[in-house]
């Protein structure tokens, strides 16, 4: 039995060991040189990210100085992942497997908690320019590359817009100004596949209140803006209940007059549109469960249901069937959202780093 | 009278074994294998034997058991199906395992090749490097002081 997996071909193995969670690889890159060779290699990382994380999804969620992460089905808790020393410590979205904390004012760092690793950023162009700067994290698929976009707003209405890349270690300034408009947001951003997403407004009063809100996206591989306006089914008073993340897609969730229609943001070459992707009718009990405010949109894809966050307890909710469950009550935390999280082997390998902090501040404190 | 019209839905095709041994299969059962799939395309006379030359009998009839399930579509929720999964992989042991995976990686069965790496990634998920290689006898390549090293940059993953 023991001698029969030994002449397994390498590419076998990468298929058995992307399956594995970082800290299991992390013990095996000491098994021999050629799996140390393959788990440190840039291609691997990148299978690892896409095989391991297609089933084992989780969530993350911080209270005060403490990341937690729920598993997605039943909103159990899994793992305490890290603390953080300063409760002050702002954290930004994760974006695929790296948190971007913010450290004091003006230093950031990736922290990767699967693999406690963590990167300094160096200070945006724009601090000392003296720019009111606002940071988001991002992944550009087509280069598999972490970002962070920072706009920097000027006293005039306009925003100059710099990029940091991962993988070239360095920030960007882009050529152009942008109307502040751009970066109007109400509410929290949503990730989907190489973008990030808010609801804009514009500032027209002259229209109804409805009628000013659309989606604006900042795209990461393409580093530029589109913006997109709502269909008119959505801009019923009171109709767009929230948007989520459908898959590799931005979605919205809409419930008027006892009917749920979710609609997906489609790409056609340029040209990005709204498809009607469901459309159902909802119960009484629903309506009256769904028509109240919440927190938290995240859309379990195998199991067609909604995590929802209401009044401190998490339900899921599935809009087939409508079937609402009591998972789990959430009164130890403070903040209102949970995002989905994966595991990500990105930063394991100190040479790859520039400026690297061996190991983050707080691991110490770390209680795994 | 009953029609005698063969269906054509229902064809039979013959998978021969490396040892030899033949099993008659259901067409859309043996087109699970994109490899066997390709081979009928090229293939004048159906009928005829079609080889799998690196797999072996014993495990060929667990490959098709697999296929068959997966064959009829509708017939079992996902969940069920998840479930038979499950089984068919839990009662196999590393050996098996390992010519399962050779055999569904040369056949080219996509669900196959997967339910076994997971299957064999479960089973060293909690393994320490020395059981990894006593289990899969792989030398150990590096020295003291190399390995040493590498554990050292991660020494919370040896933690339990």
């Amino acid at each position: 039995m023991a001698e029969a997996l030994v002449d397994l071909a390498m590419d076998l193995w990468t298929e058995i060991l992307a399956r594995l969670p970082a800290k299991s690889l992390m013990r095996f890159r000491c098994v021999c040189k050629s799996w140390c060779s393959l788990i440190d290699s840039s291609d691997f990382i990148v299978t690892h990210l896409h095989i391991y994380n297609k089933k084992r999804k989780s969530l993350i969620a911080k209270k005060e100085t403490e990341f937690t992460l729920y598993s997605i089905d039943a909103f159990k808790k899994i793992d305490k992942v890290f603390s953080t020393q300063k409760d002050h410590c702002n954290s930004y979205n994760n974006c695929f497997g790296l948190i971007l904390l913010q450290e004091t004012e003006d230093e950031f760092v990736f922290y990767n908690p699967c693999i406690r690793k963590s990167l300094v950023i160096p200070p945006c162009p724009f601090i000392s320019m003296g720019y009111t700067i606002l940071y988001y994290p991002g992944f550009a698929s087509s280069t598999n590359d972490h970002k962070i976009v920072a706009f920097g707003c000027r006293w005039n209405s306009e925003v100059s817009i710099a990029v940091y890349s991962l993988n070239d270690r360095l920030w960007r300034i882009k050529d152009g100004l942008f109307d502040e408009a751009h970066i109007r947001r109400y509410g929290c951003t949503y990730y989907s596949k190489s973008a990030t997403h808010w609801l804009g407004f514009d500032q027209d009063y002259s229209k109804p209140p409805v009628s000013r809100i659309h989606l604006v996206s900042f795209d990461f591989d393409s580093e530029e803006f589109s913006i997109t306006d709502f269909p008119d089914a959505l801009k019923q008073k009171d109709s767009l209940k929230f948007l989520f993340t459908l898959g590799e897609s931005i979605a919205a969730f809409s419930v008027c007059s006892m009917r749920i229609c979710i609609w997906v943001l489609v790409k056609d070459g340029g040209d990005r549109s709204w498809r009607l992707w469901y459309t159902g009718d909802t119960n009484l009990e629903a309506d009256q469960f769904l028509t109240r405010s919440f927190f938290m949109e995240i859309f379990n894809a195998e199991k067609n249901t909604f995590l929802v966050l209401k009044k401190g307890k998490v339900y899921s909710y599935n809009f087939r069937t409508h079937q609402i469950q009591h998972l789990e009550n959430y009164t130890d935390h403070n903040s209102k959202s949970s995002e989905v999280y994966v595991e990500n082997l990105v930063l394991h390998k100190r040479s790859q780093g520039k400026i690297w902090t061996d190991e983050f501040r707080t691991v110490q404190d770390c209680q795994f | 009278m009953a029609s005698t019209s063969t269906s054509t839905l229902s064809r039979k095709l013959i998978l021969k074994s490396s040892d030899g041994e033949k099993f008659e299969v259901d067409e859309n059962v043996a087109m699970q294998s994109q490899t066997i799939k390709h081979m009928i395309e090229d293939l004048d006379d159906i009928n005829s034997p079609i080889p799998v030359s690196i797999v072996t009998g014993t495990i060929l009839s667990k490959v098709i058991e697999y296929c068959k399930k997966h064959a009829t579509e509708d017939s079992d929720s996902d969940e069920q199906l998840k479930q038979w999964d499950k089984e068919y992989a839990n009662n196999m042991d590393l050996n098996t395992l390992y010519y399962l995976l050779l055999a569904a990686n040369y056949m080219e069965i996509k669900g196959l090749l997967e339910l076994i790496t997971q299957c064999v990634a479960d089973m060293i998920k909690g393994k320490s490097p020395e059981e990894i290689r006593a289990h899969f006898n792989i030398k150990n390549d590096f020295t003291p002081q190399e390995e040493a090293n590498i554990r050292n940059e991660n020494p919370w993953a040896f933690e339990n």
